[in-house]
């Protein structure tokens, strides 16, 4: 498995927990923030981002429960994962935070080795999820620009995030634009040569409609009246 | 030499070891476990003056977990009962036995200074 590195939020109204969390996470090569309590690291979270959290349960002011809670009812927060900090002797806290929504759970004191692996499986999952996510939307845009195709309004810019995929889904967004590209270029063309016969028609139609004029009795006579004032002057 | 009792010598091997020898921050763990530690024994003493239980709770908690992990294992076991009364909210007898845990904390500073200066 590769190891993955990520931005995690400590939380934890505890100096030394949030110190020796710090010290751990940066032994293992991931960066991190600290908040001392739940509202500052839900402000946090809502002001950067974070691969996973490290939360405390039991704080002033906000606890760790009040913040899962809210967690889970945030849309752009509810998929971060969140480890909860217990003793072993908390298991009801654990329990808990569990059924709140969190991923797993820290005893205390720390372990560095237990950190690593519970760091290690979630923030994999993560990315998985977060791959999963992004194939997703990618589906979405390909088949938002199948509509548009069909609607006329397709920008083949719209696919480029796709396009730049170096999977199966790429090849067939890259196969789509160019497919589309073609079409397109073929309607201009056809809009194009469509005009010329518009000009065309036109034209014809003008010369019709002076032939219309020129050839009656009543224009021939101003023509002979004009000859005449012409001799005369 | 530490004073006998106040440190479990195994648990604070463990947590020189959990921070992987490096000497350096464990001094800075040491002195900020030394700077906490009365700013908890005071926001206890405060909560029982205004009979706060959930106030002595949240101390106690932290205290308890802070001198477990520096192998204070009687101040920890004090401030466990103290976090229980507060958790239960039943304060009788909590003003004894924060007074034990200050006595307590005295010594186990002794110590930890000792044990500072040794490293």
């Amino acid at each position: 498995m590769t190891e993955r590195h990520g931005h995690i939020l400590v939380v934890d109204d505890d100096r030394l927990n949030r110190l020796r969390l710090a010290h751990g996470l940066q032994q293992e090569g991931h960066t991190s923030a600290m908040a001392e309590n739940g509202r500052q690291a839900l402000e946090m979270m809502r002001s950067q981002p974070f691969d996973l959290v490290l939360l405390d349960i039991l704080m002033p002011e906000m606890d760790g429960y009040q913040v899962l809670a809210e967690m889970k009812h945030d849309d752009k927060l509810r998929d971060i994962p969140v480890i909860v900090i217990s003793g072993l002797d908390e298991m009801a806290s654990i329990v808990k935070g569990i059924k709140l929504g969190a991923e797993d759970f820290l005893p205390k004191p720390f372990d560095p080795l237990l950190l690593k692996a519970r760091l290690s499986t979630c923030l994999e999952k993560k990315w998985l999820r977060d791959k999963e996510l992004e194939y997703f939307k990618h589906v979405a845009y390909l088949t938002y620009a199948a509509a548009a195709v069909e609607a006329g309004t397709f920008d083949p810019c719209s696919l480029a995030e796709v396009a730049a995929r170096t999977d199966a889904l790429g090849h067939l967004a890259r196969v789509f634009q160019s497919m589309a590209r073609e079409v397109h270029a073929r309607e201009q063309r056809l809009k194009q040569q469509l005009q010329e016969l518009r000009i065309e028609v036109d034209e014809a139609k003008k010369a019709r409609q002076v032939a219309e004029i020129t050839e009656t009795e009543y224009f021939r006579e101003l023509r002979q009246r004009a000859r005449k004032l012409r001799q005369a002057s | 030499m530490s004073e006998p009792g106040a440190i479990d010598q195994a648990r604070f091997a463990a947590l020189l070891e959990s921070v992987q020898g490096d000497g350096a921050f464990l001094a800075e763990l040491l002195d900020t476990f030394l700077a906490e530690a009365p700013n908890l024994l005071a926001a206890m003493q405060q909560a029982l003056a205004r009979q706060d239980a959930a106030g002595l709770r949240l101390a106690a908690h932290s205290l308890k977990s802070n001198s477990r992990d520096f192998g204070a294992v009687a101040l920890s076991g004090l401030c466990l009962e103290l976090e229980t009364m507060g958790k239960a909210g039943t304060l009788a007898g909590a003003a004894e036995k924060l007074a034990q845990a200050e006595v307590e904390y005295d010594r186990v500073r002794a110590a930890l200074a000792a044990l500072r200066s040794a490293e």
